[in-house]
């Protein structure tokens, strides 16, 4: 205080308050801030209604009364309201959707829980341990990204043919938790480096041994990390499609994503059942992805950035 | 008590190769025969999974290069579109995807319900999103007729996907509104590294928001634009849903915008050449690694110049 700034009398500061009082509205520092305000909320706005326009014109779609889904009039709400479509998708024999959701459930489940249980491990080795062979491993799993996914498909398949899993969900299990490996496996190093050795150390003096520390220390400080990485898997699972469409062939083994895209045929589509359909398979990817957004990036870039 | 510690020694030797066992296991059955093999059927006859796969050395390739039957007919026609595809689309990205991250770096009450909002298009399922657009392009009752008829860009329905002689450009839409809001998420991350001093710095020198963009923002942010530029090549080049849903209609097999990746599917699977499809599978991996190669590289020694 007494070195900096001068002194003030409380005369001067009191009339300077009032002055400010009044200008404050019009200071050019505040116009400044409100127009700063105002161009940031019309462009974010520009990009939310970009985003969302499909999204929200899918969901009108599934609501709304046939009759009027090929109507010259277009608007953001539905016409007449109606949960025809939906009860359509869920009723048509010719949807299969239960089938097909216990499917993709069983599918994204198991393929999920083979990959954590594999990845989990290496991960920890990868982010413990100095040994011959991890540079190798580590470079093979950013090549991996390289590999167009027909040419992997077209030695898959053969190689699942030859094991009599084509057509066969365990065939997908297999597939989808094999080629989800290199991505687990350097998102989950990232949640291990991320938890001190030091932790692990402690409990290894207090007389835990190594594997000890690991399922009593490390599993339970990993677990978000772990569950993050098992709902981004499962959330890829779910959504694919490209494997799904070729290693299945009978309607009654496919998954949701193959079902829609059989469902509403292709030359005179149904639109409102499609899209309710639609709604009804992007609704629990949906939820998963908001629970995993905050660390998807950083596990996504992990192997490069290091 | 010497035995011992030799026992344990050697047991930690061993520990990170156990822990890696199940993954490494995994991945040469499930990722890296499929891929060596996938190689080996492009130098063979093998057309389905039961066919003997005969060695026939260069001929698949010369097949696609210089024949003219099926997928040869289409297949420079279709490399020329993977390269326009690839670059229109991540171009495309980039540009939103910087503009949105560069808006939503800032901060404003509010932002997250805008970032939540850009995160949803992340999460739909690409066949879901497909379809979405599919029915958006519908020449008689899609919303983008309606309203480009209504402010008179267009005088009469106009059929836009699906058929031989659609063009890409419809498609490479549906791939800049799919792939912006990643792009923008890596490159928000990166700008949220940059420290708030520079800027600081760089305002009392006087520089303006252009300047501090090209010469702090961009500077600072130069690895995560390689690395989600290279990563955004490496899915874009290799997409299949979109070009596959949107790109083939009524038509059936799309030809009018068919890139590699599809066009490798379509000869594997739908034709039963397997053979031709690894062959075009193995030139759009020598394609894309070169690229990329060469720009990590020219990284490379701009980085150890420095």
């Amino acid at each position: 205080m007494s070195t900096m700034g001068t002194p003030i009398s409380s005369f001067d500061q009191t009339r300077y308050k009032r002055q400010a009082k009044t200008l404050r509205f019009l200071s050019p520092r505040r116009m400044r801030g409100l127009i700063r305000l105002a161009v940031l909320y019309i462009l974010a706005s520009l990009f939310l209604l970009v985003s969302l326009v499909p999204v929200f014109w899918m969901i009108k779609t599934s609501f709304e009364t046939p009759e009027f889904m090929r109507s010259e009039q277009i608007q953001f709400w539905p016409i007449k309201f109606t949960l025809e479509n939906y009860r359509s998708v869920l009723t048509n024999p010719n949807a299969m959707i239960a089938r097909s959701t216990l499917n993709s459930i069983i599918v994204a489940t198991l393929s999920t829980l083979l990959n954590i249980f594999v990845t989990a491990s290496a991960a920890y080795a990868m982010s413990r341990f100095e040994f011959r062979g991890k540079f190798l491993f580590g470079l093979f799993l950013l090549l991996f990204y390289m590999i167009p996914g027909t040419l992997l498909l077209i030695g898959m398949f053969v190689l699942l043919a030859k094991m009599h899993l084509i057509n066969n969900l365990m065939g997908l299990v297999i597939t989808y938790a094999a080629g989800g490996i290199p991505l687990s496996v350097w998102w989950l190093k990232g949640y291990f480096d991320a938890i001190p050795v030091e932790i692990e150390e402690q409990a290894m003096i207090d007389g835990c041994n190594r594997l000890g520390a690991l399922f009593r220390v490390i599993v339970p400080l990993a677990l978000p990390g772990v569950v993050a990485v098992g709902i981004f898997q499962f959330v890829g699972a779910w959504n694919e499609f490209m494997l799904a469409l070729t290693i299945i062939q009978s309607d009654y083994l496919q998954l949701l994503p193959v079902r829609i895209i059989n469902f509403m045929g292709f030359q005179r589509v149904d639109w409102g059942p499609t899209m309710a359909f639609s709604v009804i398979v992007a609704i629990p990817a949906l939820i998963l992805f908001t629970i995993v957004q905050r660390n998807m990036v950083t596990g996504l870039m992990s192997g490069f950035t290091k | 008590m010497l035995k011992s510690s030799t026992f344990y020694r050697v047991q930690k030797g061993m520990l990170p190769y156990t822990l890696m066992l199940p993954a490494v296991l995994a991945l040469l059955a499930f990722s890296i025969y499929p891929f060596i093999s996938g190689i080996w059927y492009s130098f063979t006859s093998i057309g389905w999974v039961d066919d003997a796969a005969r060695f026939v050395g260069l001929d698949n390739y010369k097949l696609i290069f210089e024949g003219n039957v099926g997928a040869a007919q289409i297949f420079k026609e279709s490399l020329w579109r993977s390269f326009y595809w690839t670059g229109a689309a991540i171009g495309g990205q980039f540009v939103l995807g910087l503009f949105a991250a560069l808006i939503l770096n800032e901060k404003f009450p509010g932002r997250t319900i805008f970032r939540i909002g850009i995160l949803v298009s992340i999460a739909i399922p690409t066949v879901v999103l497909a379809l979405i657009w599919n029915w958006m392009y519908d020449p008689f009752y899609g919303l983008i007729n309606f309203y480009l008829q209504k402010i008179g860009i267009l005088s009469g329905p106009k059929i836009w996907v699906g058929q031989t002689n659609s063009p890409l450009w419809p498609l490479i839409i549906v791939a800049i509104w799919r792939g912006f809001p990643f792009m923008s998420l890596m490159l928000l991350s990166g700008l949220q590294g940059i420290p708030d001093e520079l800027y600081e710095a760089a305002k009392v020198d006087g520089a303006n928001v252009i300047d501090r963009f090209i010469h702090i923002t961009l500077p600072q942010l130069r690895t995560i634009i390689i690395i989600a530029l290279m990563l955004h090549t490496l899915w874009w080049w290799n997409h299949f849903d979109i070009v596959m849903i949107v790109g083939s209609g009524s038509s059936g097999f799309g030809y009018g915008t068919a890139t590699i990746p599809y066009l490798a599917w379509v000869e594997a699977f739908r034709w039963s050449h397997l053979s031709r499809g690894a062959a075009i599978s193995v030139i759009a991996m020598l394609v894309v690694g070169g690229i990329i190669y060469w720009n990590a590289r020219r990284e490379l020694r701009s980085v150890s110049n420095q």
